[in-house]
């Protein structure tokens, strides 16, 4: 299966995932990378921030950014 | 670092078991003379699978083993570690039906150790029966607080919790020592037995590396302050019993 990883940039910094997972496809990279987005924003909320702004590139073997998805994207936020 | 011996292996578990329980020379002797009726060598994968009916339990030689809980759709959740010197399911002898997976997460050298042999061993020496027990209560005991840190503590707490157990329970075993031990399990299965995502589990382990409280690399650990780390895991090792008190 091919390699993907999976690399955070918001306020915090750049978190590269230097290690990458396999995943069987891009939409299956895409999958997880929408689930981590919203587990690490879950716990920001815990905390009581949320900041979208920032977002995650879904890069193969070789570096190539495939995606990119920004926070917003996997979240719907239903404003007051 | 160089690979554990099958013998070694028995001999880290005889160390685990006398850690906890008082043995004496003949209860040691026979646990180090255990036949052994197969070892596999860097299995990869299940070496025990849900469903099946066991007549042996298996002893980590080398290598790092995972106890997996599944569900209806195949659906797989970590529920402990096992490394060198553990003996993953114990209490298989007193319950053969199997519910969980036993999976190598690297390749792994295993050790069979027939049930009869442990029964009788358990017949003959009441001292090694109570150490037996109390091996099993140590396993449930890591599961019991497993699920607290899962429950109870943010991400950060719970991944510092597990590295910081790691540690403890490699050194308990023989094996490295409070800072650095060989850990070779991805991130992908990290975050599994930390039940977070991958991602999320990234963050947090590049805050841990940015606050020089510990790095996780590609197949070892490394604590730079255990003080640090035990203090934002909340973490008490009373439940991994590593002394022997005054136990009978």
């Amino acid at each position: 299966m091919p390699r993907f990883h999976l690399h955070i940039h918001n306020h915090t910094g750049d978190t590269l995932d230097q290690e990458g997972s396999e995943y069987r496809d891009l939409g299956m990279a895409r999958d997880k990378a929408i689930a981590g987005i919203r587990s690490f924003l879950s716990a920001e909320l815990l905390e009581g921030t949320v900041d979208l702004r920032g977002y995650l590139d879904i890069a193969d073997d070789d570096g190539t950014v495939l995606e990119r998805i920004d926070f917003h994207e996997a979240v719907k936020i239903h404003d007051i | 670092m160089a690979r554990c011996t099958t013998n070694e292996a028995i001999a880290l578990f005889l160390n685990r078991l006398a850690l906890r329980s008082p043995l004496g020379e003949e209860e040691r002797a026979a646990v180090l003379n255990l036949p052994k009726v197969s070892e596999i060598d860097d299995v990869e994968r299940d070496f025990v699978h849900v469903g099946d009916r066991v007549n042996h339990a298996c002893l980590v030689v080398d290598g790092l083993v995972a106890r997996f809980a599944q569900i209806q759709d195949g659906a797989r959740s970590f529920v402990a570690l096992h490394i060198p010197g553990d003996m993953g399911d114990l209490f298989s002898v007193v319950e053969p039906n199997v519910t969980w997976a036993l999976h190598a997460l690297c390749p792994t050298r295993i050790l069979r150790i027939p049930h009869h042999t442990l029964r009788e061993l358990a017949e003959r020496y009441p001292a090694l029966a109570m150490a037996f027990w109390r091996d099993t209560v140590t396993d449930a005991n890591i599961l019991a607080q497993w699920t607290v840190n899962i429950g109870r503590k943010d991400a950060l707490a719970s991944v510092a919790h597990l590295l910081a157990e790691m540690a403890m329970r490699h050194q308990a075993n023989g094996l490295g020592n409070e800072n650095q031990y060989v850990f070779p399990i991805t991130q992908a299965d990290l975050a599994d037995a930390v039940a977070l995502t991958p991602v999320h589990l990234n963050r947090v382990l590049k805050r841990l590396r940015e606050e020089n409280i510990a790095i996780k690399e590609a197949n070892s650990v490394r604590i730079l302050d255990f003080q640090r780390l035990a203090y934002v895991a909340e973490f008490d090792p009373a439940y991994l019993q590593l002394t022997r008190d005054d136990r009978t």
